[in-house]
């Protein structure tokens, strides 16, 4: 029907599938991330790092390549890109994954919790399990593009250029990039759902998702001082997060001493980043209702 | 006919709070007006056949259909314009109704194009690449109504949809109803405070007290029955001409000062009266067709303390 006949008409179309209509609600999110170019220009940004670090394995292999630029020197060294050099690359690229969230990830449920826009949403064929998978997928693709995948990238461009069996004598490597990212983008993702829902408001959001991860560390140290104990680390998803980092890229005992990230025992750290998903799992059933439910 | 909505007992607690109480009944009208008091469970009903409230007990049925088993099925059938404002205010309103519209199944190409007439049906077509946020109350309203309609529902469920509204945005409205109502592809319920608004529209209203029925009543039909109860003002012996009234075989009550109500049976013509009153040298001054307003059977309905369903 063309616009200009303009009284009502019955939709006799086609509809689209009912098992994956929620990532209708991922597109839009990722339609509304984008509406902003300077986070368009930051994202893009955030591969210069992959990129340097791409060159940087190549230029590691390649004599060639370092004799046509007549570098002196010994240049990168082939033994440097290992489980260290992966285990870095993941810690810049998470911050850098976390401040892209920081910014935006809030504005995914704020903006449309903030004018009541959910009644219209779940009012339709969307329920609200798949509500949260939608929006947790726009933040889980946006951070896979920026931690694992590049991450993955250089690993198998590093075992091509290495061959003589080194990505099967790796392989545990590629899965510990796998595991440390997506449980990265795991906390990240929800406690900024979380940080949303429970705001609305995107600023006040973004604010209570920096304070979640820098006063944890604070309230944590402030209890190992007072009580002389090392518990207080279970405040403190940061710590949590790269003493699992630290375990899943096999860092020797003495290094992992001298970096301090054996305060806590492994599964202590494993709890403390279940109860933070678990925490934003609860918050976001709390607050992603249709409608509020006064009980008397 | 298969109802458009059915009450089997539904019942919807909120805690130990019993906001709906085993409402039973049938609705089968093209337009039906869900009327009540403030507090009286009208929401609370709209969001329990959306599938937001759970039953404690019973069920309700939409076009045959349980809302607790066949819920998602049904959501893909219904529109909703809620009471308060619902909206994302940094979309434009074809962005906006397009993403309502692909959450209900349209592809994408299909959802753009509704969203485009949608917009336009509703009158907002001028301004449909404006953000939502930035539109008046009344533009709101009709950009809620616009997402309500877009994906072609059988089923829309407006919720005050005159809330706010001017008196010629107030018409306006009311107007797409009756369209909308007439296009006969689309049964609507609303549910609103506003009689007149109800009145304007619907053919069936239920009206809510306390969480009860106190009434479903076709209007139509009522109109129909009524069509012979007449108001009379006389002058002169009203008494004598009340009596040959009766004799002729009408029902009459006097009120006093020549005012009198007077129902006719189908055989019976209005000139009879005026031969009566000839005869009996009593002048009719003022002879009205009466039939009961939707406020009187609003009123009437209230006063019936624990009726709980049937016609009134």
């Amino acid at each position: 029907m063309a616009v200009y006949k303009r009284s009502y008409k019955p939709y006799e179309g086609a509809i689209t599938s009912d098992r994956w209509r929620f990532l209708v609600l991922t597109r839009y999110g990722f339609s509304g991330m984008f509406d902003s170019r300077l986070f368009t220009g930051a994202f893009v940004l955030s591969f210069v790092p992959f990129l340097l670090a791409f060159a940087m394995i190549y230029f590691a292999h390649s004599a060639s390549l370092r004799a046509l630029l007549q570098v002196q020197g010994p240049g990168p060294n082939v033994g440097q890109i290992n489980n260290y050099f992966f285990l870095a690359f993941l810690g810049a690229h998470a911050w850098i994954s976390f401040l892209l969230i920081t910014w935006q990830g809030p504005q995914l449920v704020a903006s449309d919790l903030a004018n009541n826009a959910l009644p219209l949403i779940l009012g339709r064929p969307i329920s609200r399990a798949e509500y949260v998978v939608g929006k947790f997928l726009v933040i889980a693709t946006l951070l896979s593009a920026v931690t694992w995948i590049p991450m993955l990238i250089l690993f198998f461009l590093n075992a091509g250029l290495e061959s003589n069996g080194w990505l099967w004598s790796h392989l545990w490597l590629g899965w510990a990039i796998f595991i440390a990212s997506w449980m990265w983008i795991a906390i990240v993702a929800l406690v900024a759902l979380a940080a949303s829902a429970w705001l609305k408001w995107r600023v006040a959001a973004s604010a209570l998702m920096l304070a979640f991860f820098f006063v944890g560390p604070g309230f944590g140290a402030a209890i190992n001082a007072t009580l002389g104990t090392n518990w207080g680390h279970l405040f403190d998803v940061l710590y949590a997060v790269k003493l699992i980092w630290v375990g899943l890229f096999r860092v020797p005992l003495s290094t992992a001493q001298q970096l301090d990230m054996v305060a806590i025992p492994a599964w202590a750290a494993w709890f403390t980043v279940a109860a933070t998903c678990g925490l934003s799992l609860l918050l976001l059933n709390r607050r992603l209702k249709a409608r509020e439910v006064v009980r008397g | 006919m298969t109802p458009v909505i059915e009450f089997d007992g539904l019942e919807v607690r909120f805690g130990a709070r019993a906001v709906l109480k085993q409402l039973r009944g049938e609705l089968r009208g093209r337009c039906i007006g869900l009327l009540g008091p403030n507090g009286s469970g009208k929401s609370t009903l709209l969001n329990t056949l959306l599938g937001f409230y759970p039953p404690a007990q019973g069920k309700a049925r939409i076009f045959g259909k349980d809302i607790g088993v066949h819920s998602r099925e049904l959501r893909g059938l219904i529109g909703y314009m809620p009471e308060s404002d619902a909206f994302i205010s940094n979309m434009t309103g074809v962005h906006f109704v397009r993403y309502m519209a692909e959450l209900s199944g349209l592809p994408s190409a299909q959802a753009l194009e509704r969203a485009h007439e949608a917009l336009f049906y509703v009158g907002l077509g001028e301004v449909r690449y404006r953000k939502v946020g930035t539109y008046s109350l009344g533009m709101k309203q009709l950009a809620k109504l616009a997402q309500a309609v877009a994906h072609g529902p059988k089923l829309v469920f407006l919720d005050e949809p005159t809330n706010g509204l001017d008196p010629p945005a107030r018409t306006r409205m009311i107007q797409l109803i009756r369209e909308i109502r007439d296009s006969g592809d689309m049964h609507v319920v609303i549910s609103s405070h506003l009689l007149r608004d109800v009145d304007e529209c619907c053919d069936e209203v239920i009206i809510l007290r306390n969480g009860n029925i106190a009434g479903i009543c076709n209007i139509e039909e009522e109109r129909r029955l009524n069509r012979k109860f007449l108001e009379l003002e006389t002058h002169g012996e009203d008494n004598s001409f009340a009596d040959a009234v009766q004799q002729l075989g009408c029902e009459c009550a006097l009120f006093g000062k020549g005012r009198m109500k007077v129902v006719l049976p189908e055989s019976i013509e209005i000139r009879e009266l005026y031969k009566i009153a000839a005869q009996r040298e009593v002048q009719i001054r003022r002879m009205n067709y009466r039939r009961d307003s939707l406020e009187d059977i609003f009123l009437k309905a209230m006063e019936e303390v624990g009726t709980r369903n049937g016609s009134l």
